[in-house]
């Protein structure tokens, strides 16, 4: 059976000597879901998704509809995959719409960049800062471009490393919102990295859990966030609570 | 153009191009400037030659004495055109090397091609060597050139081995600096005075050194590198909003970054080749560009290159008029007059850096 | 026609045309510098450049009454780098104030386009020094403009250079016979030392350390090596002790060598504060006490030479000009005074003032230290 999703199989990372992903392999990743990666600090988070987004050397099988990722070129892999870092985009003299458009430039599709630009502007609600000058805006904002830069690339696969954390409240949401837009609307597939568990239990359709380099659990939220996982992952003591239909919201330290 | 069916974006596209007008308008008037230096260069001299005088000299050359000829052809018109090379070669280099880097405090001579430079010249001059095809001036500025461009491969092959980012490079770079600053001080050392007269005499830039065959050269480098700058430009901006970025978005960093410090080696290295180490230029010349056109490459480079070139013509109108009938070397008065508007638009424009 | 008419006429030919030949001949003539370049240098030279300002030395004995005459141009080193003697040469002539300057003090600031302006005819450069030297393009400039381009040396090689270069220029400007005057006076001098010594062997030298600007730079040792001064030292008997350590003419050795080198005679060189001061127009009061200043200096202050009082100063610019001999004859007087007892510079610096110069060289040149 062709595989129509992000396989990923026995990944490994490694700096020099130190390992950082051992032997991650994930169930294959369905167009149109959004996956939460959550874990503790050094867990290889990051570094996972940069070997994914073939920034690091990773050894193991990663395929997208059965094309192996790990071989393409700079440019191919580009084309399918982008890749948001977790820092801002710097302030530079650079307009909103420009900068979008320099995203598409390289390895371009052709057409008007300018009108695939503002599109992607619209779609995230910046169109009105078009014009604007990068190093004129907040952080929130310029966060809010480096989306996208990403979502106007029309990718199969959007990897984002912490997008939430710089944010207030209302990026936090809008940012969240539109990826999963995004991803419904074109049948993407999102990897994203993010530290808030409530937040992810909330957008993700599915959540990944690593630890020290490798995946502790897989699945849907109520299935995966378990006190016991929180007591081996997190070494806390803590569970998640269905508030509402869209809200789950995790209790620490409180007695069942 | 397709007719924009949507107002909105059709707008968005008016003011996008307004930006690029506005653009194109600041080249135009730097490049403007330029002229205008370049003129006030020529007509500056302790000839007292005035820019007529040259012009009809340029005209008429029945009419000049063999006096006023050597002044106009083998002292203001290579002074004056050298200036302008150099100028743009080294402005060039250096936005190039700060955006590779990603570092505001980036210039040409970073990574140690002057460095290398000086020590390939200080080595033939401390030991000569003798060809009956070229001057010694010639093999000056070859073994000059040579050592030049050789750290760059070095370097790059060092950085190779440890599978680098941009630290590794700058870290390489700056030993490269301090071994060739070391080896030329150690030449001196064993020098004799006159060598050691000569080497000093290198070692401090001057447009003073030029003639027609250098400027040929140095003119036929520029206009081969500045397409593959240009070439490159776009990559180069998304690089300037982060590697990770650049590179998830297609762009080869590492053949971007090779060949960048290819071109950049090669500007540098004839530069400094033939004139010597002029600071600063390489430095600044991409600082006041960037606050005057923002930080688009496609236009960044060639602005750095305008500034550039108008700024070392303008420091060699000031090398000849501070104190008549002395030189005062260039390589100090580009601080001197590069600062000063440096520090202008600084204020003007605010936190914009 | 007559027969005297015909007389008459061929002889007038005869002149005319002998003339005309005599003329063309004359119009320029083929002078060898230091470097053994044959330079083509026009029969009269009315204007002269100077690469360095201090080569007036030379004219001083040349065109001994006007020696700035034909000066149209110079560097600034004389009045930057000796300024007794330019202050000496202001009071006497003070049109030296108004002389166009074409550098500073250094190859780097010379301007090509002021030589040019000035016209000249000749250009006189050193091959080494604060001026433009032979790979100058400068020089390749000048070159261009048909204006010759004469190389002179007092600094590389001190007594074959004073001899070239004087025989050069004496030709170039047309003085041959001052020039020759001097040189034979020179070369007396100098045979007269050189037979006097004899043949020495070199345990038999004392061993010398000349410092050069003492006392001016921040780092103490700055001295000479092979040929320069150097040379000069061996020359009169001695060894100095930082021949084979420093390569050229001018170099530096560290305090630790010099103090272990332990060196017979210490000699000081200066002509300005904070070193020496010696030259024009300084007295003996002057020049000793500041020869003690310089002597105080911590590094040095317990050198052998000068507990045993054999220190002496020295006016630092004869390394740099045709006066040497006066360097050469002081120096040999305290370097073996035994040999050279009957030897008199101070004789010498009189016959040279009265034989050669316009403007007699008038202060203290040279001087031993006061227990």
């Amino acid at each position: 059976m062709s595989a129509q999703g992000l396989v990923i199989s026995h990944a490994q990372v490694t700096y020099g000597r130190r390992v950082v992903i051992a032997d991650a392999s994930l169930p294959e990743l369905q167009p149109g879901t959004l996956t939460a990666l959550i874990g503790p600090n050094g867990a290889g988070k990051s570094t996972l998704l940069r070997g994914l987004a073939g920034l690091e050397r990773l050894q193991g099988t990663v395929s997208l509809q059965d094309r192996q990722l790990t071989t393409m070129s700079v440019s191919e892999r580009a084309r399918l995959i982008t890749y948001m870092p977790q820092h801002l985009p710097p302030g530079l003299g650079l307009s909103v719409i420009e900068s979008v458009m320099a995203a598409l430039r390289v390895g371009g599709s052709g057409g008007d960049y300018l009108e695939q630009a503002y599109a992607a502007l619209q779609r995230i609600g910046i169109e009105h800062l078009a014009d604007r000058m990068l190093n004129a805006l907040s952080g929130g904002q310029r966060q809010l471009v480096s989306l996208g830069q990403l979502i106007a690339r029309r990718p199969s696969v959007m990897l984002l490393d912490e997008p939430t954390s710089a944010l207030d409240l209302s990026y936090q949401l809008r940012v969240m919102e539109c990826v999963r837009d995004m991803v419904r609307q074109h049948q993407l597939i999102a990897v994203i990295v993010m530290h808030d568990i409530s937040l992810a239990a909330r957008y993700a359709d599915t959540i990944a859990v690593l630890r020290d380099g490798r995946i502790m659990g897989f699945g849907a939220a109520e299935d995966v966030l378990t006190p016991q996982l929180f007591a081996d992952v997190y070494g806390v003591k803590a569970r998640v609570e269905r508030c509402s239909q869209q809200t789950l919201q995790v209790l620490v330290d409180c007695p069942v | 153009m397709t007719a924009h069916l949507n107002p909105a974006v059709a707008a968005a596209s008016h003011g996008y191009r307004r930006l690029l007008a506005r653009r194109v308008g600041l080249l135009a008037g730097i490049g403007i400037a330029l002229v205008a230096a370049v003129l006030l260069d020529l007509s500056t001299g302790s000839s007292g030659m005035t820019l007529g005088a040259l012009v009809d000299g340029l005209l008429h050359p029945q009419n000049l004495a063999v006096t006023d000829r050597v002044i106009i052809w083998n002292v203001r018109l290579p002074y004056a055109l050298m200036a302008v090379l150099v100028g743009a070669a080294l402005s060039l280099a250096g936005a190039e090397m700060q955006a590779i880097l990603n570092n505001p405090l980036a210039s040409p001579f970073t990574l140690g091609v002057s460095s290398a430079a000086a020590l390939g010249a200080s080595l033939i001059i401390v030991f000569p060597v003798s060809s009956a095809l070229l001057s010694r001036d010639s093999i000056v500025a070859l073994s000059a050139f040579v050592f030049a461009c050789g750290s760059m491969f070095l370097l790059h092959g060092m950085s190779r081995l440890r599978g680098a980012g941009v630290e590794t490079l700058v870290l390489f770079g700056i030993a490269l600096v301090f071994s060739c600053n070391a080896l030329v001080a150690l030449l001196q050392l064993l020098a004799t005075e006159d060598v050691l007269q000569q080497l000093v005499f290198w070692s401090l830039g001057s447009v003073a050194r030029a003639n027609w065959d250098k400027l040929s050269i140095l003119a036929v480098v520029l206009a081969l590198i500045l397409p593959f700058s240009l070439h490159a430009s776009s990559r180069m901006t998304l690089l300037r909003m982060g590697e990770d970025r650049a590179q998830s978005f297609g762009v080869d960093v590492r053949r971007l970054r090779f060949f960048s410090l290819l071109r950049i080696s090669l500007l540098s290295a004839t530069a400094v080749a033939f004139v010597g180490t002029i600071g600063f230029i390489g430095l600044v010349g991409p600082h006041i560009a960037r606050i005057l056109i923002g930080e688009d490459q496609r236009f960044l480079f060639p602005a750095s290159a305008l500034v550039g070139a108008l700024l070392l013509s303008l420091s060699s109108v000031v090398s000849k008029i501070i104190m008549p009938g002395v030189i005062v070397p260039v390589g100090i008065v580009t601080a001197l007059v590069g600062v000063p508007i440096f520090v202008a638009l600084v204020f003007k424009r605010g936190r914009q850096l | 026609m007559s027969k005297s008419f015909t007389r008459v006429w061929s002889l007038l030919v005869v002149l005319i045309v002998g003339g005309f030949g005599m003329v063309s001949s004359a119009w320029a003539k083929d002078v060898t510098d230091v470097l053994g370049r044959v330079v083509d240098v026009p029969e009269h030279v009315q204007r002269v450049v100077l690469g360095e300002g201090r080569l007036i030395s030379t004219l001083a004995i040349l065109d001994r009454d006007q020696p700035f005459k034909r000066v149209v141009g110079w560097q600034n080193d004389l009045r930057k780098l000796d300024p007794n003697t330019y202050a000496a040469y202001v009071a006497k002539f003070p049109e030296v104030k108004d002389i166009p300057l074409i550098g500073q003090a250094s190859e780097q600031s010379v301007s090509a386009e002021e030589i040019l302006s000035l016209k000249p005819d000749l250009a006189v450069f050193s091959i080494s020094g604060h001026g433009p030297t032979e790979h100058s393009p400068v020089a390749d400039i000048l070159e261009k403009a048909g204006i010759p381009v004469l190389f002179v040396d007092f600094r590389v090689n001190p007594v074959q250079g004073t001899h070239d270069s004087m025989t050069a220029l004496g030709k170039a400007l047309g003085r041959e016979t001052e020039a020759n005057a001097f040189l034979d006076f020179y070369q007396q001098h100098i045979d007269h030392i050189t037979e006097t010594l004899g043949a020495i062997d070199d345990s038999k030298r004392p061993s010398v350390f000349l410092e050069l600007l003492a006392g001016v730079w921040a780092n103490p040792g700055h001295t000479t090596g092979k040929g320069g001064m150097g040379e000069l030292i061996n020359l009169v008997g001695g060894r100095n002790i930082a021949a084979g350590v420093v390569p050229g003419a001018l170099g530096d050795i560290s305090v630790e060598y010099a103090l272990k080198a332990d060196p017979d005679i210490y000699i000081l060189t200066g002509n300005q504060k904070p070193g020496v001061m010696m030259g024009a127009g300084i007295d003996q009061a002057t020049a000793q006490a500041s020869l003690k200043q310089v002597l105080s200096r911590p590094e040095f202050a317990q050198l052998r030479a000068i507990r045993e009082g054999n220190v002496h100063g020295l006016w630092h610019d004869f390394y740099n000009s045709p006066y040497n001999i006066l360097a050469i004859e002081a120096m040999a007087k305290w370097i073996h005074p035994e040999k050279f007892a009957s030897l008199d510079p101070q004789h010498t610096l009189e016959q040279i003032n009265q034989q050669f110069l316009g403007m007699p060289l008038a202060g203290q040149y040279w001087i031993s230290e006061q227990k």
